[in-house]
């Protein structure tokens, strides 16, 4: 999953935040920021599971195997 | 995590599609008044256009200073002084100066 994530809607699937559902508006080497409804809440990729709606299709992510910076995410991961 | 690295064709291909992708992104953001997005989304298309060798696509105008796009009309100003073209950010009023000389010897 190299492409871009910020601008695609998120369904977040683990515990404290499960069922979050909004559109990606940041991105850090750890978190998501996510726009849900008007509010922007903060979630950390480690320890969360992440489900994207890509190009019609649902991708199911756990937020450990994208912890890079959005820039470095091109290069390192898979 | 491995470190294992595409070549450099792949990467520069995946980079000029999300450069694209958050410079519309950053368009949008300004038209919706969310200027903090806007100048994030353009910081994150150039650190990505650095880690990827490509070049941000030279139509797009975005302020030097503060990274934000520029749109004449809405957040910036273009003027003609006869010998420059005086570009001015509307938000940091960071002013650019671009000379046209070679026009005007014709």
């Amino acid at each position: 999953m190299r492409s871009e994530l910020i601008g695609l809607d998120v369904v977040v699937l683990s515990a404290p935040f499960s069922g979050l559902t909004g559109k990606v508006v940041d991105e850090t080497r750890n978190t998501f920021t996510v726009d849900s409804a008007g509010t922007e809440r903060m979630v950390p990729k480690q320890g969360n599971e992440f489900r994207f709606i890509y190009q019609g299709r649902f991708i199911d992510i756990k937020g450990t195997e994208i912890q890079h910076r959005p820039e470095d995410r091109i290069k390192k991961v898979r | 995590m491995s470190k294992r690295r595409l070549p450099r064709n792949a990467a520069a291909r995946i980079g000029n599609e999300r450069i694209a992708i958050l410079l519309e992104l950053a368009e949008q953001a300004v038209r919706d008044g969310r200027d903090d997005r806007a100048i994030r989304y353009v910081t994150l298309a150039r650190r990505i256009g650095m880690k990827t060798r490509t070049t941000l696509p030279p139509g797009f105008r975005y302020c030097r200073e503060c990274m934000l796009p520029m749109i004449p009309g809405s957040n910036c100003s273009v003027r003609l002084t006869g010998r420059k073209v005086v570009s001015t950010c509307g938000s940091c009023g960071a002013v650019r100066r671009v000379p046209y000389l070679r026009e005007n010897r014709k």
